[in-house]
């Protein structure tokens, strides 16, 4: 039991050396929770960069998150045959265990191969198709939920239940973060909306907060309390916290031996640094008209439709991304689609797959061919790993209840999907995987997601067999029970 | 190989990798004999005999030879840099079995008798164990901690709200023991006592008022539980009394004869108690409304495994505890007591969200709830006839209306998140890999196999009280749980007790008293508490009682200067720890400084104001849904205001407040630059703070900075910090000098000073 004495000294005095993370400086190692980890030096300061595991040369990790499930059959995932049958009935398992007479709607989309690869694109993508030679597509995935909420979950989580760490939240944990005055792990939302089930989504679970994502709002108030209320000053405030330094300065010279007293203490000057930084990431006015051309950013608002944007704010989300990557944030999720699920608002095209495709493809194409290019022209494309994808798909055939008798939508489809990656490690202009030859299911290769998140991992330098946390009596990890294996074909 | 490899392998066996026979535990390393895989590929018995008999080719005698050899020698993985080190506890067989290592774990043991000597009083023996313990270190406690640092932490401790400036110097004027004493006792007699402890059971059972997911819909009245456990800890119901009604209340008052007319108190109490059953996430969009309830129902065994025995039965869903003597059978055994409760949603097939069952329950007569059922279906068809006679379309149109109102009426009668009966018990099975889809074995209530093997008193009554167990399962859980040797109910509750008053417990591991949790620091002390506790009828105050009379609750903070120190890390209780104070006591100190805080005692939760910021970023449901109080309602004591899963207060949230998903046994402080905006820009605190200033507008820089000092801090200031905030006042600046004035009480509460406690 006193086995773990040893390592007491240099604990202590690394914290006092290394001034709090921006989340940092978890107080549970000192408050006696040895007993509760496996392995205690992983919980001495909670964000300090470790290295991977695994040989990588991943630094971060952009989360391209399609919230409402985009629509396989129409983007990557070219079925000829589907092509062919068009208007032709089948059974359709549309919900668990739940059949239906079904008609097949092909896609009205026009696909190409593209590039050197030769892999498919619809023409909803004409910029990202640019870049096919880059992207590993993967056609065989599989998850367990045909609802948003739970899927959303399990893509995040692992897990179809709430109370799981996200994939960001395993990411610092393992890894850390590379600058100490940015949070490590953030979170863009859509301007409509946050998705289903909101902050358990990008939550720590059961790990300590140090590890959950921090929404980053607008330019203007990108983290909540950023700012002081109207009528203090900068300098007001900096005059204040010279006086609150004083008294803690007091407190804790009365108090040797309690580094968390000095890790508040610090924590008030990062916060004090975080007003100046963290808009500065934000800020996009250093940035050149031909970026912000390329990214979109200043195209304005289509009016043909109400709830469409067109690539501006995604754009704005994408460059901000590739800014955050240069300033060593870790992992970095961007919604597209947000509010309820069930409208246009999202990819979840129960109401017309041609409209949903024509309000939201022109809104991340651009944005995303932009961030492939930016990222490869600056040499971050080899140590950033970017991953495309939803909750789940969507079916083969037309959904006529939600469009009151009309064809056109398409309903979940957690049977079969496509994510695609690119950027570090992930061997470029690769297709892997097939679904049925009508798109429904995946038949070839199939993938549960939990082999994407191990993955995902893999890539970024870790092994998600060791990546994990004792809690409730568990080693936990984020594959969960149920073995998984890192997909090798499309590794570099 | 082909078979036990892959995504999915047979029987969840990957020999793949090193990993895979790991988990399965098919290989001991060193011990060829003991192991499955060995035994199965040399046939032992046809059972195991491994490949089946007529599928794929038999390995040959040189095969075996080898393989005998290779775990012979520590069954390295050859692609693996050398052996695995051998790090954390031993996984179990795969063919379960109870081993003497598992009987004689500590935690299974009755509890052990604690030689006590004359004229000890309970306060002295916790010192002289925990003085015997750092004895045989060499180590010696610190002195007592100032009269200032005591009374701060008591009342932070048993109130969650910090005393004021006259009972700290009361206190100081003569620090006896029995003035000390008479503190704890005023202070256990307070209802703000239950508000404290209360959230501290409510973060083990994962209380919140919605449940989660998409729509994150509320749980109707669940605030009623919240009342029930404060209400408890309050009257200091007795603790075997408390699990019970929170398992079986609605048996209870059955077998009691307990009537609502006669005992209304006690009958709403026993019923409102069952919402602990009800708690749990729940998603009303599942994929499969089977598989849902199943994991309702784990959810539940997992809180109850936590919370009351600190025993990780969940573990053993899918297959065998992996280190604890829990099979999967003694899990679906232990879950088959549950078999009587309604589900919490409606079994649906298909598409679309679903609707609850029979979540609430009526705190009414049920001669009433007939009587009111009866009068509505008389309403219902008289409209019904009416509108059939009717022929005027506008008519028609409205009775259509009357008799939709009719029927969405809600009784009049209050109402309780609570459990109903269901009217045929859910059959039970063994679910091969935890999947409803693949039952096994029919099982029928019963508790874990350890612990039959005559190791509770009990056992023999409830095998030989059949009607108690069929007819009234939970009772029978709950009698088992509660029964005095039962050696994890009062040793995990005591554990939680200590480790809230000294920041860990005397088994650092609250949720785990199993093989992977961690030992006993001091297993006599932990033995000793637990005998009082089931001695005093089961009454947490006479437990505090015993622990704050202490000194070693009194010891000092101080971390001692030399590095050598034999105990540096205090896991023997010389001293108390510095910690930093709860998320709710930083939001209800405030507001008890600015003397703002509301009188609330019980009732529905107040919807607290979050910002527009905060509100953009949640979805539209949570928004659609978010209704603030009124303003005089909105400085109550955080422990009621709403617990809602998908938005909570960020003040609350930055500081580390409960995850309300699973059972958080104990909270981990983090700090965190979030925090540190919180404090000093959210607007709220910009409220307090300048109320807190108005308040003293009277009075001379000196008075005044006397006043904050001593109302935040229940000291005086120094003469350095006058000069501090005189010089603060005389700096140029754009500000006026009531904003500096409000910046000094901003820094108050931002201090460590008042963030901490010694």
């Amino acid at each position: 039991m006193y086995a773990e004495d040893h390592t007491w000294k240099p604990r202590r005095h690394f914290l006092f050396d290394s001034g709090a993370g921006f989340g940092a400086l978890a107080l549970a190692s000192l408050l006696g929770e040895d007993g509760l980890t496996a392995d205690p030096t992983t919980r001495r300061i909670p964000l300090v960069p470790k290295p991977p595991t695994l040989p990588s040369k991943a630094k971060s990790c952009i989360f391209l998150f399609m919230f409402g499930g985009p629509s396989q059959v129409d983007l990557f995932d070219y079925k000829p045959e589907l092509q062919a049958r068009d208007g032709q009935s089948i059974e359709n398992e549309f919900r668990r265990g739940t059949k239906t007479k079904a008609t097949l709607q092909a896609s009205r989309r026009a696909f190409q191969q593209h590039g050197q690869s030769g892999l498919w694109c619809s023409d909803a993508f004409p910029n990202i198709a640019r870049h096919m030679d880059k992207l590993a597509v993967i056609k065989s995935l599989y998850s367990d939920s045909f609802a948003h909420g739970s899927a959303l979950l399990q893509m995040n989580c692992g897990r179809i239940i709430q109370g799981h760490p996200s994939l960001g939240a395993w990411m610092t944990y393992g890894l850390g973060t590379i600058n100490q005055d940015m949070p490590g792990y953030v979170v863009m939302l859509d301007p409509r909306g946050g998705p289903t089930s909101g902050s358990p989504n990008w939550s720590s679970g059961y790990m300590p907060a140090d590890y959950q994502g921090t929404v980053i709002r607008n330019a203007e108030h990108p983290i909540l309390n950023l700012h002081p209320p109207e009528g203090i000053t900068r300098q007001s405030q900096g005059r204040e916290l010279e006086f609150l330094k004083k008294l803690n300065r007091q407190h804790a010279d009365a108090r040797t031996g309690y580094s968390e007293l000095e890790a508040r203490i610090a924590s008030y000057e990062l916060a004090y640094r975080l007003q100046i930084e963290a808009p500065e990431v934000l800020d996009l006015a250093k940035e050149s008209k031909q970026t912000l051309e390329m990214y979109g950013i200043d195209e304005p608002k289509p009016d043909w439709h109400p709830l469409a944007l067109g690539p501006s704010s995604f754009g704005r989300q994408c460059l901000i991304a590739r800014r955050m990557v240069e300033s060593g944030v870790r992992f970095i999720q961007i919604y597209s689609g947000g509010g309820n699920a069930g409208g246009q608002n999202t990819w979840d095209g129960h109401h017309g797959i041609e409209e949903n495709l024509r309000l939201h493809c022109p809104e991340v194409d651009r944005p995303i061919a932009a961030l492939l290019t930016d990222l490869e022209q600056r040499g971050l494309l080899e140590s950033t790993l970017v991953v495309w994808g939803g909750e789940f798909g969507r079916m083969p055939v037309s959904e006529t209840f939600n469009t009151g008798g009309k064809p056109g939508g398409r309903d979940h489809n957690p049977k079969g999907f496509t994510y695609w990656l690119a950027g570090a490690g992930v061997r470029g202009g690769i297709s892997f995987g097939e679904t049925d030859e009508i798109g429904e299911a995946a038949v070839e290769d199939r993938r549960h997601l939990r082999d994407l998140h191990a993955t995902i991992l893999h890539l970024m330098g870790l092994d998600h067999r060791r990546l994990t946390y004792h809690h409730g009596g568990l080693e936990e990890k984020l594959t969960g029970v149920i073995d998984a294996n890192p997909i090798r074909q499309v590794m570099a | 190989m082909s078979c036990h490899s892959g995504g999915d392998p047979e029987g969840n066996l990957s020999l793949a990798s090193r990993t895979g026979w790991d988990s399965a535990g098919v290989i001991q390393p060193g011990a060829p004999n003991e192991s499955l895989l060995y035994r199965a590929i040399r046939r032992d018995n046809e059972e195991i005999a491994m490949p089946p008999t007529g599928k794929g080719k038999q390995l040959s005698p040189r095969q075996i030879a080898d393989i005998e050899r290779w775990i012979r020698d520590g069954a390295f993985d050859p692609r693996q840099d050398g052996p695995a080190t051998g790090v954390g506890p031993k996984k179990r067989n795969r063919i379960f079995e109870i081993t003497d290592d598992d009987k004689n774990h500590w935690a299974f043991q009755p509890l052990a008798r604690v030689p006590t000597r004359a004229g000890e009083t309970d306060s002295e023996i916790i010192d002289r164990l925990v003085m015997q313990k750092l004895g045989s270190l060499g180590a010696t406690p610190n002195a007592l901690a100032s009269p200032r640092e005591l009374v701060r932490r008591i009342y932070l401790d048993l109130w969650g709200l910090p005393p004021s400036y006259d009972d700290v110097v009361r206190f100081a004027n003569d620090p006896s023991d029995h003035n000390w004493g008479q503190i704890v006792d005023k202070l256990l007699d307070s209802p703000h006592y239950g508000e404290r402890w209360g959230r501290h059971w409510l973060d083990w059972v994962r209380y919140a008022e919605t449940n989660g997911y998409e729509r994150d819909g509320p749980k109707p009245n669940a605030w009623r539980y919240r009342d029930y456990v404060i209400g408890a800890l309050n009257e200091d119901k007795p603790y075997g009394r408390f699990l019970t009604e929170q398992l079986a209340g609605d048996e209870l008052i059955e077998l009691e004869g307990l009537s609502l007319e006669n005992h209304f108190d006690r009958w709403r109490d026993a019923i409102a108690a069952t919402g602990f059953y009800r708690l749990h996430v729940w998603d009303d969009e599942p994929d499969s409304s089977e598989a849902a309830e199943m994991d309702d129902l784990d959810d539940i065994m997992v809180t109850i495994g936590a919370s009351m025995l600190s025993l990780t039965i969940g573990c053993a869903r899918c297959h065998d505890h992996k280190y604890d003597p829990i099979s999967q059978r003694d899990y679906y055994s232990f879950l088959a007591h549950l078999s009587d409760i309604d589900p919490y949603g409606q079994l649906k097939k298909g598409g679309g969200g679903r609707g609850t069952g029979r979540i609430e329950r009526w705190l009414a007569p049920e001669s009433q709830i007939q009587t009111w059922e009866q009068d509505r279906a008389a309403r219902r068809s008289d409209l019904e006839q009416e509108l059939a006679q009717s022929t005027d379309e506008k008519k028609q149109k409205e009775l259509r209306e009357s008799i939709k109102a009719c029927n969405n009426e809600k009784p009049p009668f209050e109402a309780a998140l609570a459990i109903h009966k269901r009217k045929q018990p859910k059959t039970i099975h063994v679910l091969f890999r935890g999947d409803w889809k693949e039952p096994r074995d029919t099982v029928s209530p019963a508790f874990p196999i350890l612990f039959q093997k005559n190791l509770l008193s009990h056992t023999t009554t409830a095998a030989t009280d059949r009607s108690t167990s069929e007819d009234r399962p939970r009772l029978a859980l709950a009698r088992w749980i509660i029964d005095s040797q039962n050696p994890l109910t009062y040793r995990s509750i005591v554990n939680r007790v200590w480790q809230q008053h000294f920041g860990q417990g005397i088994v650092a591991s609250p949720d785990d008293f199993g093989a992977t949790g961690t030992q006993p620091s001091h297993s006599e002390l932990l033995d000793f508490l637990a005998s009082r506790l089931i001695a005093s009828g089961g009454s947490l105050k006479e437990l505090h009682r015993i622990i704050l009379n202490s000194d070693t609750y009194r010891r000092s903070s101080q971390m001692p200067t030399d590095p050598s120190h034999p105990d540096l890390e205090n896991r023997l209780f010389g001293r108390q720890i510095l910690r930093r104070v709860d998320a709710e006591v930083i939001r209800d100190s405030i507001l008890w400084y600015t003397r703002s805080l509301t009188d609330k005692k019980d009732g529905p939760s107040v919807t607290p104001n979050i910002s527009k910021e905060v509100l953009d970023a949640a979805n539209p449901a949570t928004l659609a849904a978010w209704k603030p109080s009124a303003p005089e309602d909105q400085n109550c004591r955080s422990v009621f205001l709403l617990v809602k899963r998908s938005l909570k207060l960020p003040l609350l949230e930055a500081f580390d407040f409960a995850n309300s998903h699973s059972p958080t046994m104990k909270r981990l402080p983090t700090i965190t630059a979030p925090q540190s905006l919180v404090l000093l820009n959210d607007l709220w605190i910009r409220e307090q703070a300048k109320k807190l200033i108005v308040d003293t507008n009277s009075l001379e820089t000196t008075d005044r900075t006397r006043k904050l000092w001593r109302t935040v801090f229940q000291r005086d200031p120094t003469s350095d910090e006058s000069e501090w905030v005189n010089s603060f006042l005389r700096e140029t600046g754009p500000t006026h000098e009531q904003d500096r004035w409000i910046s000094i009480a901003r820094a108050l509460f931002n201090s460590n000073e008042a963030l901490f406690v010694d």
